[in-house]
């Protein structure tokens, strides 16, 4: 589904990689930043400066932003900070992408939605609570379930998911990690990617896979005074 | 923090190929099709219901009130007579007046809002999400407000004209002494079905270009919520050159 060579951005560089069908990969970030630019390389929205990126066996570099957009409709993105628009109640963020991409009727997703918010641990009557709510109006663990949410009611082949568990408590934490082995155990030919700020979600998550981004070499963050 | 350029936050990147209004006209023009999914429908609605219902009671009160003047104006207070005072009201208030006073209350209101809107969603990496769950921003955002400004404007001049002209009449029956029934008359004789095409196609287009003007400057032009009263300045300096073209040219070469 993904495969990488020698990926080089502007703060990070990443020998090879690549996920497969089934695998539950980590790629470890040393910074938020790192972490965006990378699903920014890895999902075709930059140009890297060095390498390449694979997805779903197109390289990206050959293909225009139409095919993109394409490629991305296959796959559900899902993160806590800027995950979500900020103008539409949470219950529209969640449907936004399967009803823009047209995966299933009203009944097919009011269905899905209620199995996947039991995955998630969520009653009827919370959810029907929050959901109501605007994203700057939720706690982050409810913006963290409705982007997760919004991500696997496209029935994506591939999830990722950028610094998504950051600053949850472990309760939390472990409900999202619950409800993604759930949605890969559904089906074998499913793969999700998460990338992790630092390692401490690392042990939690059990990854098949682990990739760590190297910062560059003439990389210089921002040092506060 | 870090000093690299952020990629996602970058006007042009969000929207490779768009450089100006023209090409966000062109996006519109090819993507019709795209009002077929449901988001985007809802999106138009939602723009049509901001346009339309929070201001038509706005349109009605002034275009009574535009009515009532101008032929108490003419009719009674100059003593021109009904027929002089309605060929006013028609030349003046329906055809001119009704399209300049929706098109600032439109500017100042969703248009304004819709500004502050995009800009927001750009300075807070939205569109970058949107594009991360293959949806084209210009689909989402732009289509729904370009159509949506089009068919405000026009409701918003009907409601203003039909408000002007029952409203004004009666008003200036009730106050003025006027003949409410020889004044409809008149104006139905002087009234055209070429005029009213011609005044309804002119308001869809003047709409769909502020539309096309509230997009490129929430979207595509620089923005940053300190310089926010310069980009509503520019908003209602390029309205109103608009306003200026469209209804000069429709006067000059329509009938």
């Amino acid at each position: 589904m993904i495969a990488i060579h020698a990926l080089e951005g502007n703060q990070f560089r990443l020998p090879d990689a690549a996920v497969a069908a089934g695998d539950l990969a980590a790629v470890v970030a040393p910074s938020a930043a790192c972490a965006r630019e990378f699903v920014d390389l890895l999902l075709g929205l930059a140009t890297p400066r060095g390498g390449s990126v694979r997805l779903f066996g197109q390289a990206l570099a050959s293909t225009g932003e139409p095919a993109r957009l394409a490629l991305r409709s296959r796959l559900g993105f899902a993160a806590q900070a800027e995950g979500l628009v900020g103008h539409l109640a949470l219950w529209e963020n969640v449907l936004l992408g399967a009803g823009y991409h047209r995966r299933q009727d009203a009944a097919g997703l009011d269905a899905r939605v209620r199995t996947l918010l039991g995955w998630c641990g969520w009653t009827e009557a919370e959810a029907r609570r929050v959901l109501r709510l605007l994203p700057d109006q939720a706690a982050p663990f409810e913006r963290a379930v409705a982007a997760w949410l919004r991500a696997l009611l496209v029935e994506p082949a591939l999830v990722v998911a950028e610094n998504l568990l950051g600053g949850l408590a472990a309760e939390a934490r472990r409900r999202l990690i619950g409800a993604s082995a759930h949605f890969l155990a559904e089906d074998p030919r499913r793969a999700a990617v998460f990338v992790l700020v630092g390692e401490a979600q690392l042990e939690e998550l059990q990854p098949t896979a682990v990739f760590y981004l190297s910062l560059q070499d003439d990389f210089q963050a921002e040092v506060s005074p | 923090m870090s000093t690299a350029q952020d990629p996602g936050r970058l006007g042009g990147a969000e929207f490779p190929g768009s450089a100006g209004s023209l090409a966000l006209f062109w996006h519109v023009a090819r993507r019709g099709r795209e009002l077929a999914r449901p988001p985007v429908q809802a999106a138009l609605w939602h723009q049509v219901r901001r346009g339309t219902l929070d201001f038509a009671a706005l349109a009605a009160v002034l275009g009574a009130l535009a009515g009532f003047l101008t032929i108490v104006t003419v009719d009674i207070g100059f003593g021109l007579g009904v027929t002089a005072g309605v060929r006013v009201f028609h030349s003046l208030v329906l055809r001119q007046l009704a399209g300049f006073a929706c098109t600032l209350l439109l500017v100042a209101g969703p248009g304004t809002a819709a500004l502050v809107e995009l800009g927001l969603m750009r300075q807070q990496g939205e569109l970058r999400t949107l594009r991360l769950i293959g949806i084209d921003p210009r689909d989402l955002l732009v289509l729904p407000r370009v159509l949506g400004f089009a068919l405000a404007l026009f409701v918003l001049v009907f409601v203003f004209q039909v408000s002007a002209a029952v409203g004004g009449f009666a008003l200036a029956a009730a106050f003025g002494g006027a003949s409410f029934t020889q004044e409809i008359l008149t104006l139905a004789d002087l009234l055209q079905p070429a005029t009213l095409v011609v005044s309804g196609a002119r308001n869809l287009l003047l709409g769909a270009i502020l539309g096309l003007i509230v997009c490129h400057l929430g979207l595509v032009a620089p923005f940053a919520p300190a310089r926010l009263p310069e980009a509503v300045n520019r908003l209602l300096a390029r309205s109103l050159a608009a306003l200026v073209v469209v209804q000069g040219g429709a006067a000059l070469f329509l009938p």
